[in-house]
């Protein structure tokens, strides 16, 4: 960065000159290949890998799901602002965690009737336990500086792994969100 | 109307069942102060009046008159806990930042985990998983976030 700015901080350049812009196009490197008569080979540049573990506590009379903790470990690529992705890491684990046990959209007539945060209930603080974040730097050749895409990916696992805790539990859970009500026609009593 | 805002004066003419934040976004011209589902479920909206946090969404501006209202724009551009905010990406997509720094003024002194969680329980946040946000909070208050107990 230093050398870009010819020695400065982006601070004392910004200071200085006003804003330095430079424009790249990202072109996918040529071994990247996508056949689009036959649908074969590479249709992305790059794939994040994951993995989550849900740790649950199931109380056997009500259903209520607490969820005690949650660990990501995601691989994509290198992460190019450490801090900033592991924002993205704990938000999108938050959402999946949402996804898992609270967030039922309703449809009525081609929209949604529960458009609301009194009846579309999202996590708060108290629903969203600690995550642990493991990020695995692996710089990918075909991808801009090493990374890969992460947005999406942390939101993938959590709500399989929190229905694999549930189903340990014996509750035969087949849809998504596993709310107390679900659940209590889950159990094999 | 006359109440005290961040520590000034002022007196607003408007209507006294508009919403204290409208009062403070239009009338006032602050911006800091988000709406967010305009129905006091997500806490974007969050200000201090007499120093408790309330949702200035569900808040008729009659109930303002003669109080002490304390705005984002209160705390100045560089208040320890903001940075913190920064330093810690407690923010993503800002809209619940001012309410979430707000409400979190309310937390005491070496707190928990569980503390923190609940000073915020009434502040929504999509983005960040509230994990940034509780570690800005925690070492503004001084504490650890790793060391953090959860009790």
């Amino acid at each position: 960065m230093r050398d870009a700015l010819g020695g400065l901080t982006p601070r004392e350049y910004f200071a200085r000159h006003g804003a330095f812009s430079v424009e790249r196009k990202y072109e996918p490197p040529d071994w990247i290949e996508w056949d689009d008569h036959t649908y074969r080979r590479d249709a992305y540049a790059t794939y994040g890998w994951g993995c989550d573990v849900a740790e649950l506590e199931v109380d056997p009379d009500t259903f209520e799901v607490k969820p005690i903790r949650l660990t990501a470990v995601q691989e994509f690529g290198r992460p190019i602002h450490p801090a900033l992705a592991r924002g993205q890491i704990e938000g999108g684990t938050a959402q999946g965690l949402g996804y898992a046990l609270l967030e039922r959209v309703v449809m009525r007539n081609g929209a949604m009737a529960n458009g609301q945060l009194t009846n579309y209930t999202i996590p708060t603080t108290l629903d969203t336990p600690e995550i642990d974040v493991v990020m695995l730097e692996n710089p990918y050749p075909g991808g801009p500086f090493g990374a890969k895409g992460l947005g999406e990916l942390p939101m993938d696992g959590p709500a399989p792994a929190v229905v694999n805790a549930l189903r340990n539990f014996g509750l035969d859970v087949r849809e998504i969100p596993a709310t107390p009500e679900h659940l209590s026609t889950c159990a094999s009593l | 109307m006359r109440f005290t805002l961040n520590g000034s004066e002022v007196d607003v003419d408007a209507h006294p069942m508009s919403r204290l934040l409208d009062v403070l976004r239009v009338d006032l011209g602050l911006t800091g102060t988000k709406e967010g589902c305009g129905e006091g479920e997500c806490g974007a909206c969050t200000v201090l009046i007499d120093g408790e946090p309330v949702c200035s969404c569900l808040v008729p501006f009659s109930q303002a008159e003669g109080t002490n209202v304390r705005s984002i724009e209160g705390l100045g551009d560089d208040h320890p806990l903001q940075r913190l905010f920064m330093d810690e990406v407690g923010a993503q997509c800002g809209i619940c930042t001012p309410g979430m720094v707000l409400a979190a003024l309310s937390v005491g002194e070496s707190p928990s985990l569980s503390d923190v969680q609940t000073a915020l329980a009434g502040n929504l946040c999509r983005c960040t998983g509230y994990s940034a946000i509780y570690r800005a909070v925690l070492k503004w208050r001084g504490v650890s976030p790793d060391g953090a107990s959860s009790i």
